[in-house]
């Protein structure tokens, strides 16, 4: 009895580890759109209301859920108490607290990065730019992890159920 | 966001130091109060000692403005969106809320030939905005008469208090507490300083019957003002281009009366001027008020140098 117990046990832990793997890989497919939906809310409300930045962002927190939405409204709540660091700096420290719950991989923080050090801090036409660019980068992102999911989460399903199995069968 | 729509707390000057570095804002904290009275500018140059202008004089601050610092309290300043500040900063200002002004040189950037703004910014003036209600009361005797605002020109050097006595004058012909009905006034603020509006919304009181067009030409507001608004009075700040006159010309024509402020010290040097000369000596403006202030006064203290009609002769 103790046995069939372990061998569920077993079995349940290898399925769960995967399946946490898998969720990772979905998770981050999810929090690049998210980043892709802020980028191209502040590239349009930047365009046509020439809203300020703390503005912006709890226009994104506003609409944007999860982990993503949580670090904008982090950085407006900081930007609305006139934080006197840079912004790149604040953009930073936030990121690199925040991000240590998400599953974004050192590719993607590096496009997130590069965009707070750049936010803000010129004229219209230069923040379309750097918008647009960051937005491209996120689509390509977006499409790698949304490819590398669809190919790896059915064979991360498989190898959980595989490998509970061939523990259970080596330990009996 | 900083930009509060209207001032909430009973300290003076709450918005603005809520925007200083801590450095400048620990400096200021000394000040006493009597001297936060008289304070006018503060002038923050790279390398150089924090310098205050007190209507009394200046003050230096033991603290010395760093080059980093400059550019932290800029972007406190734009709420670190250059983007939304854009055209303000091509003119070398920011509106602060509560209507301060903050101005910025440095060196000059161009695209194409025209000035786009200033990049490492060398020098910020901020110059604290005031509203002092019930300043103009006394000057009510000299702009109104027959029943109607007469057209008028404040005149004064910088620093005087025109601005302050205009947006009191405004407030009080808005209001009807000019002994006339109360009147839609047009305000052609190209500056932000009158008004100082800040998300559309005044922060310093112009009254409750004032049309604002903010930061836009004066010639170009005026015109939009009296096509579109309808207002029995135009006011503007620091005339003196040609296409402003004309503008202020346009008013006359559609019969309606004009306010308007200039920078100078005395008539004759008004009438050396190219185009404001010319409506001098044509007697378009009824009523020219030279103001004066006492050296060391606040704002309170101002009062008329000397007042001439249309035709120039001198009333007082």
């Amino acid at each position: 009895m103790l046995k069939v117990l372990g061998a569920v046990c077993v079995l349940l832990a290898t399925v769960s580890g995967f399946a946490q793997l898998r969720n990772a890989l979905q998770q981050r497919v999810a929090e690049l759109r998210d980043c892709l939906a802020a980028v191209r809310l502040l590239q349009s409300e930047m365009n046509y209301g020439l809203l300020p930045l703390p503005r912006l962002c709890e226009l994104a927190a506003g609409q944007i859920d999860g982990a993503v939405g949580q670090f904008w409204q982090s950085l407006a709540a900081v930007l609305q108490q006139g934080e006197p660091l840079a912004l790149p700096e604040i953009w930073q420290q936030l990121l690199t607290a925040q991000s240590q719950n998400w599953h974004l991989l050192p590719e993607d923080l590096q496009a997130l990065t590069e965009l707070g050090q750049g936010l803000g801090s010129s004229g219209l036409s230069n923040q379309q730019r750097l918008l647009a660019l960051t937005e491209q980068r996120l689509q390509r992102l977006a499409a790698e992890a949304e490819e590398r999911r669809g190919r790896l989460a059915r064979l991360l399903g498989g190898l959980g159920w595989c490998s509970g199995l061939l523990l259970v069968c080596l330990w009996l | 966001m900083p930009t509060s729509k209207t001032t909430t707390s009973s300290e003076p000057f709450a918005e603005l130091k809520a925007l200083l570095l801590p450095s400048l804002a620990a400096a200021l904290q000394e000040l006493p109060a009597a001297e936060w009275e008289r304070l006018q500018e503060i002038r923050l140059r790279i390398g150089q000692p924090v310098r205050l202008r007190l209507a009394a004089g200046e003050r230096t601050l033991p603290l010395l403005w760093q080059q980093d610092w400059q550019e932290r309290q800029l972007m406190l300043f734009l709420h670190n969106s250059v983007y939304a500040y854009e055209e303000q900063l091509r003119q070398g200002f920011v509106t602060l809320p509560g209507g301060h002004r903050v101005g910025l040189v440095g060196e000059a950037w161009f695209t194409e030939g025209e000035l786009r703004g200033f990049k490492h910014i060398a020098s910020l003036n901020i110059r604290l905005a005031r509203a002092v209600p019930g300043v103009a009361k006394p000057f009510l005797p000299y702009i109104v008469g027959g029943g109607r605002v007469l057209r008028t020109l404040l005149a004064a050097p910088p620093g005087v208090g025109k601005t302050t006595l205009l947006r009191d004058l405004v407030r009080i012909l808005a209001e009807g507490e000019a002994g006339l009905p109360p009147l839609n006034i047009g305000l052609a603020d190209e500056r932000m300083e009158i008004a100082a509006a800040v998300d559309g919304c005044p922060q310093l009181p112009v009254g409750s019957r004032c049309d604002v067009i903010s930061a836009c030409s004066k010639a170009q507001a005026v015109m939009i003002l009296l096509r579109s608004m309808g207002p029995q009075l135009v006011v503007t700040d620091e005339v003196g281009s040609q296409a402003d006159c004309e503008a202020l010309a346009a008013a006359l024509n559609a019969g309606v009366s004009v306010l308007a402020s200039a920078h100078g010290g005395s008539r004759e040097e008004l009438l050396a001027r190219p185009w404001l000369g010319d409506l001098l000596r044509e007697g378009f403006f009824e009523r020219l008020l030279l103001l004066k202030r006492e050296p060391a006064g606040l704002l309170t203290a101002l009062a008329p140098a000397a007042v001439y009609d249309g035709q120039g002769r001198q009333l007082c």
